[in-house]
């Protein structure tokens, strides 16, 4: 009889494994970014919301990219959204990656429409995380949505594509896990906060972003003359970027 | 006994009472296929983690209130202990069940104070425990975290923190090893690991600190003899791979067995009464983390028990899988101390330990650890035998 008991004790024990809802430290060891949202965001005020990354999340995540959550990256985790007075302003979120360097934890900070505005290392045993913290890499990130992340990485999203980074070739399987990162990131605040997130979006959350290769057409141009403003050097016009928004969830003939 | 007694007419009270309801609340009691459903822990675990799904609803409930960034666990343990020392071998048992509990409070400004509560019921069995455990077999509910540190009084660069706090000191203050086999030098070179009072605490630009004056009684809170610790921590920031700390601590700690060991050291201990001891330290921390995922840890410390000198250090090294799921240590400890002249001077004791920690998933952790005395404290020329011990501990948290 007590055989029999053990053994059922041990079936609901493996059942109990399926939620895998909490974490393995203790609460006790828990750090929040105050540091990282103090310099990513002087001045702001933050507020805590604790999500369930479940395995019905990580199976979606893996839908969305080649590759999708570790196991130990399910269970609670805290989405840090960020206000100045009553206007939200973005996210900071940490999530951990595997490398052969260990597990590496960055604090992403998003804005409002869930595009990367910065990063910092929490944990990083690589020594050449200093290159990756500089502006030369940061810039190439800053301002990028889900699918022009995407873009950055090969296939499998185990390197980056060709041309998509201006990194050195020591620091290609680096630059790969931190777009990784990035991606997933985005990907579970899409997933797991989506009722959090989506009242604070400013672009529609069907939209599909398409950066506009050439933005001072002759047309422009002409325009900006007309108004003698086609000289202004108070803008530096090679780092004006232009999108055209697609909302998916409008008809074509609306 | 009664405790027992006690513990054993509810239980039976529970059970029977769910063998006449219509939901039964016993996995046993159901069908397979009842159990995959709703099987008890599958039921405790769902709840914990999501709550009851009506009573949410209304976001202006109280359990709404009360879920609202709520991280809320179980965490059961067994440890097992084999003990050796010149030829004769025994073992012992200690069981553990618990809350853990982690509770961010926010209002519409945002976050304003964090909870954490670990209440455990911890039983012995056969083993020695700390001094607030009445025997080998004793049972108490030990407070390992319970405190609430507020966080927007000032920003980040100052909270305050109120409640049973680890005491700030050394490497235990950043790394926190609760829980675990593995532990740093509070409960020898301070003799109090977590204690009741108030800390200053934040993060700097560069740099992170936390103070505080609690009541040097540990676990149970009481002021006979009046005893006392004020400690704090100053350390460079936690996100680098190379982080120094430096610590202090000055207090009269409740703590007999400490203070039994210090009169071993004396000629004359007429003079020495009570149960506190006098303790001043300060403290020297080191982390390394090698580039691939190796990590080196030192603690170097030097203080008094009350006029006599002590160099305490502890080193370990710690080597991971990329994951983390797989960790070995070694670490090693050096404690000395200066005894009268008449009983040898300064004696010291080394020992050294290697453990082994795997943690598959969330929810299971299997720990173990193996501990050698090198060497021990000797009173003048008396022989002294070396002893062993061998710990295991499975952990299950839900």
């Amino acid at each position: 009889m007590n055989q029999f008991l053990l053994i059922k004790l041990t079936a609901v024990l493996t059942f109990s494994c399926i939620a895998q809802s909490v974490q393995a430290q203790a609460y006790c060891a828990l750090r929040d970014p105050v540091r990282q949202i103090g310099e990513l965001y002087p001045g702001f005020s933050y507020m805590s919301h604790v999500g369930v990354v479940t395995t019905e999340a990580r199976k979606e995540v893996g839908t969305r990219l080649p590759f999708t959550l570790h196991f130990n990256e399910l269970g609670s985790h805290t989405l840090y959204a960020v206000s100045n007075g009553d206007a939200r302003v973005g996210y900071v979120h940490v999530r951990p990656e595997i490398t052969r360097w260990g597990i590496m934890e960055i604090t992403w900070s998003l804005d409002a429409d869930l595009r990367i505005q910065d990063f910092a290392f929490q944990r990083c045993r690589n020594r050449r995380r200093a290159i990756m913290e500089g502006d030369g890499f940061k810039k190439q990130l800053q301002g990028k949505s889900f699918d022009e992340l995407i873009e950055l990485l090969n296939e499998d999203g185990t390197n980056i594509s060709a041309g998509g980074l201006e990194v050195s070739t020591l620091d290609h399987e680096f630059a790969a896990a931190i777009v990784r990162c990035a991606l997933k990131t985005i990907a579970v605040t899409t997933i797991v906060w989506r009722d959090e997130v989506k009242t604070a979006m400013v672009l529609p959350e069907s939209r599909n972003l398409h950066q506009v290769a050439e933005v001072y057409t002759p047309a422009v141009r002409q325009a900006l003359e007309r108004m003698f403003i086609a000289d202004n050097a108070d803008i530096e016009r090679k780092t004006v970027n232009v999108f055209r928004i697609i909302d998916g969830s409008k008809k074509k003939d609306s | 006994m009664r405790r027992f007694a006690l513990l054993l007419l509810i239980t039976i009270f529970v059970y029977d009472s769910t063998l006449v309801a219509e939901d039964k609340l016993f996995p046993w009691n159901k069908s397979p296929s009842e159990q995959i459903d709703s099987g008890l822990l599958k039921q405790i675990d769902n709840w914990l983690t999501y709550g009851d799904p009506d009573r949410l609803a209304n976001h202006d409930s109280t359990a709404s209130r009360f879920r609202n960034n709520l991280r809320m666990t179980v965490d059961l343990a067994g440890r097992g202990i084999i003990p050796h020392k010149g030829g004769n071998s025994g073992s012992g048992s200690v069981a553990f069940i618990g809350l853990d509990i982690h509770k961010v409070f926010s209002d519409d400004n945002g976050d304003f104070a964090t909870l954490i509560a670990q209440p455990y019921l911890t039983k012995l069995n056969s083993v020695k425990g700390p001094h607030f455990f009445e025997g080998d077999n004793d049972w108490e509910v030990v407070n390992r975290i319970m405190n609430v540190n507020f966080t927007r009084v000032f920003d980040e660069r100052m909270n305050i923190k109120v409640g049973h706090f680890e005491v700030p000191y050394g490497l235990e203050q950043p790394l926190n090893t609760n829980g675990t086999l593995r532990d740093m030098t509070h409960p020898r070179n301070l003799g109090v690991k977590a204690d009741w009072g108030v800390t200053l605490n934040g993060t700097l630009t560069d740099y992170e600190y936390e103070v505080g004056v609690s009541r040097g009684t540990g676990n149970e809170f009481f002021d006979s003899e009046d005893p006392y610790v004020m400690a704090g921590r100053f350390g460079t920031k936690h996100v680098e791979n190379f982080i120094v700390g430096v610590s202090f601590l000055k207090g009269t700690i409740w703590n007999p067995g400490a203070l039994n060991a210090y009169k071993r050291g004396l000629v004359d201990v007429s003079g020495v009464i009570g149960n506190v001891i006098d303790r001043e330290r300060i403290g020297l921390d080191i982390q390394y983390h090698f580039e691939r995922p190796v990590s080196l840890f030192a603690e170097f410390n030097y203080g008094k028990d009350f006029e006599r000198d002590v160099f305490n250090t502890m080193i370990e090294l710690d080597v991971y899988n990329p994951s983390k799921s797989s960790m070995w240590f070694t670490q090693w400890n050096y404690y000395s101390e200066e005894y009268d002249a008449d009983l040898g001077g300064w004696e010291s004791q080394i020992d050294g330990s290697i453990g082994w920690r795997w943690t598959p998933n969330n929810n299971w952790a299997l720990s173990m650890m193996y501990v050698q005395e090198i060497s021990a404290k000797k009173l003048d020329d008396a022989s002294v035998q070396l002893g062993s011990k061998f710990i295991a501990q499975l952990r299950y948290r839900f």
